[in-house]
Parts: structure tokens; sequence; C-alpha cells
């Protein structure tokens, strides 16, 4: 290759360089009225093991909607778990991976002792859509890591959420919580309208732009990693993004949060709103 | 509150090129003189004991003004150390980087073709954030030798970049390092030792 072209070369690569640091460009949007969730179905502490329909009624039933944890079976099932693990009904001995038992290897531990112990996606949205419609879900999409990277189990597990979110008619009821990129990208490109959020760990910065960079609705941020406050929740706002918060249950830490008015909030605390202080701050909203 | 402009000088290796010996190689060994009675032919030239180690500076996206040294480890390859600043409109403050850069094929046109990768440690400092980051280039390098050790080389290449830390100064503007971006490279190095 000559200089000429080699020149030429490094000059169309100057040139196609973009900015060093990627800002969010403004586009406003109003923040939604904050919604409490129930963390893990029923709460940390509540009278029902997490993550099981019980819990979900129960919590669905004294505060503003519920979050659950997922997984997929072999068979392509979603079944509502906090760990990979299928555990045994002594929660000791680890039967296997959800990801490589089939439906009919969970099915005899998901009852213990006439107790619910795991439950499918697909129960709990039949039954949820009969009593508490109007209710919020957020489904917090986990990570498949007992083989592989799990690529093929996030895109499956996106599918799945879709066609359960459309089966029961739970357009705008239903939201996600991912870290897991394949997932994000294949429920933001299907039709069914699921709001959609990017596990924020460490800090704010890096998930929103990688939030606004798949199309995502917002980020999904673990409180105290980072300081959060109604400022920081309205310049998320003011770049077209929303944010959930997890898991608030401290007293001063529920005060705290919900004058800072996220989008939406999820405790273990089911007397949530006796802390918060009073009625909900205003919404300064812009759209 | 800006970090400090601290910027270490150490610098990028351009690949030994366009050499067809390794220059560290010890110089030929000179003929046997002519048999007494015959006419002495002039002694060849002696080789040039070029150093192992060359310094180089110059600009680069994100090596910004920098200036460096290298070892090389061989006729084709060598391995470098470099320190920035950021100057002129640039935000980007300080930069600490290693490369790796190797010769391949043949000159062509004056032009030795070849490779090289970095890995660049750099901070900015903008009303926004302060950064710190880590950039990984890889792409295409060409190195123009003009003599005496005087080497001219560019390198154009891909810019993977990830934040180390970030702390934001504001609650108005959200960002982050572009992740995959152009990056490109001039350089002139002289080599040490020789005449």
């Amino acid at each position: 290759m000559s200089g000429a072209l080699a020149a030429a070369a490094a000059l169309a690569l100057a040139l196609s360089a973009c900015e060093k640091i990627e800002y969010l460009p403004p586009d406003p949007l109003a923040g939604w009225p904050t919604k409490v969730l129930m963390h893990r179905g029923g709460g940390a502490d509540g009278p029902y093991r997490d993550n099981t329909l019980d819990a979900v009624l129960y919590g669905a039933s004294v505060l503003d909607g519920v979050e659950v944890d997922v997984q997929i079976s072999k068979d392509g099932t979603l079944w509502l778990g906090h760990d990979n693990e299928v555990h045994a009904c002594d929660d000791v001995t680890v039967v296997g991976c959800f990801q490589d038992l089939l439906d009919s290897e969970i099915e005899p531990h998901a009852t213990c002792g006439g107790t619910e112990h795991y439950s499918r996606l697909d129960e709990v949205f039949a039954a949820v859509k009969l009593v508490y419609p109007e209710t919020l879900y957020s489904l917090d999409v986990k990570g498949q890591y007992c083989r592989a990277l799990g690529v093929d189990e996030a895109r499956a597990m996106a599918d799945e959420v879709a066609r359960l979110v459309a089966a029961n008619g739970l357009d705008g009821k239903v939201m996600v919580e991912s870290s897991q990129r394949e997932f994000l990208e294949r429920i933001v490109a299907s039709a069914t309208p699921v709001p959609s959020f990017v596990v924020a760990l460490d800090d704010i910065d890096g998930p929103l732009s990688a939030s606004a960079n798949l199309g995502a609705t917002g980020i999904s941020f673990k409180y105290g990693v980072e300081p959060l406050d109604a400022g920081v929740v309205a310049g998320i706002h003011r770049v077209g993004k929303r944010i959930v918060v997890w898991t608030i249950d401290a007293p001063e830490d529920i005060a705290a949060v919900w004058a800072a008015q996220p989008d939406v909030v999820q405790t273990d605390e089911p007397d949530f709103m006796s802390y918060t202080g009073g009625a909900a701050p205003a919404q300064a909203g812009t759209k | 509150m800006r970090s400090r402009r601290t910027v270490i000088a150490l610098l990028l290796a351009p690949a030994a090129v366009g050499r067809a010996e390794d220059p560290a190689a010890p110089a030929p060994v000179p003929e046997a003189a002519a048999p007494s009675g015959t006419i002495a032919t002039a002694p060849p030239e002696p080789a040039v004991a070029w150093s192992r180690f060359s310094v180089h500076a110059g600009w680069g996206y994100y090596e910004v003004s920098h200036a460096g040294a290298s070892y090389h480890l061989g006729p084709r390859a060598a391995l470098g150390l470099f320190g920035g600043w950021g100057l002129g409109r640039s935000e980007q403050d300080g930069t600490l980087g290693v490369s790796y850069a190797h010769a391949v094929l043949a000159p062509a046109w004056g032009w030795q073709p070849g490779w090289a990768a970095k890995a660049i440690y750099w901070t900015q400092s903008d009303p926004n954030y302060d950064w710190k980051n880590l950039s990984l280039v890889l792409g295409p390098r060409f190195v123009a030798d003009f003599g005496d050790g005087l080497r001219l080389a560019l390198d154009a290449g891909v810019a993977l970049t990830f934040a180390l830390e970030s702390d934001r100064k504001q609650e108005f503007n959200f960002g982050s390092p572009t992740r995959w971006n152009g990056s490109v490279c001039l350089e002139i190095e002289y080599r040490l030792g020789g005449r």
C-alpha cells in the first residue's frame, strides 16, 4: 500500500472519530407518579415464600405493584426464582439449574408440604389479570450462568415475556429489568409494550448511556452506590429516561427516595407509605 | 475539582522496519587483508550499531501530545511506553500508555506496513465530569525511514474505551466514553545509537 493510501486511510479514520465522551441529548419527559412495588413478590420478610404466586397476590394487595425474579427452564418456561439453581424442599439440596432442567424435573419441587415453592410466570399472570389487572408487575430477568453465556436463553426469555404479556392482555402493566444486553435488545425490538430498564449496580451514568443506546426505558438503580436526589431524577427525565430504585426499606431511606420522585421504588416494607411523610411530591414533568 | 495535569513522558515503539538486518546484531567481520603486493581495496563501511532503544514524540487522538521510549525486541517488533498531555483545545488532561508494534511484509513505496496495539489510560476533566478511562487501540501502522535513525510512523485503528472511574459534577448532563471510536496517531521516532 502506498504512503498516500496509508495517509488517506488514517485521515479517514481520524475524520470519522466521534467525541471521546458522548453526552445524552435532551429529550424531556414527565416522570411517572412514583409507583411502589413489593420486592420479590411479597417482600423479603413477608408471610409467603418469596417469588411465588401467593407472595405476588399478597404484594399486589398492599402496594402499587410487585417485583419478581425470573428464570427459564430447559423447556423455555419462565419460572419465578431468584437463583439460577433449583433447590429441593429442604432449600439446601441443589437439584440443578433452571436452564438445564425440564419442567417435569422442576415441578416435583414446586410445592412442598402444601405450600408453594416455585411458581410459573404464566400461572401468575393468569391469576393476577383477574384479581389485580391494573397493578404494575416488574420482572427482574436474571442472567443464566450455569453454563455457556446464556445468550440463547436471554433471547428465549424475551420472546416468552412478550408472548405472555400479549396473551394475558397485560400491555403496559409489565416492565422488565435486566443487565443482559441480548434480553433487552430483544424485548425492545418486540412490538409488545414492555418498559425495559438496564440494571445499574455501580453507577448511574454508564447504564443510562447503555439504556439510551439500547432504546430502553431507563435504568434500575441499586440505591446507595451513588447519591440520588430530586435533581438527579429530574436530570434523568430530562434526557428522556426513567429510573427504578431498589431496595428501599429503612424509614430514612424511604423518606429520602420518596422526596426524589423516582418513577418506581421497590421495597420489602409493606408499610412503605407510612414513612413517606405524606402525599406524593408534585411531579415536575415537562412533556 | 480538576485532576492534576501530571504526565509522564515515555514513549511508543515503532517497529524496527525497513532494515535488512537486526540492528542489534554484531557488526559483520571485515574480510581478510589483501595479500602483500596487491592493491588494497577500500575497507567496507562499518555497520551502524543501533541501540535497541528509541525515543519518539507525536500526536494522537487518544494519545494526545505525547512522548516516550521504545525497546526494540527484534528487527520487526518493539515495545513502548509513552505519556502525554492535552494541548490546545483538547479537554483530555493526561495520558499514560503502553504499545506493541510489529512490522509485517516488505516495505513498499518507502513505507513499512505493520500493526500496533496500545493500551491507553487517560484522564479528562470538563465541566460535567472527571473521567479516568482506558482505551484499547488496534490497527495498521506505517513507518517511513528517513535514514540516520529518523523515522515517521503513522497508525490508525479502532479504539475500545471503558470508564474506569467517573465523577459527575452536576445533575444535568449524563454521558459516558464513546465505546467504539476511530483513532489516529502520528509520531517522529529517533533510534538511539549509530554514528
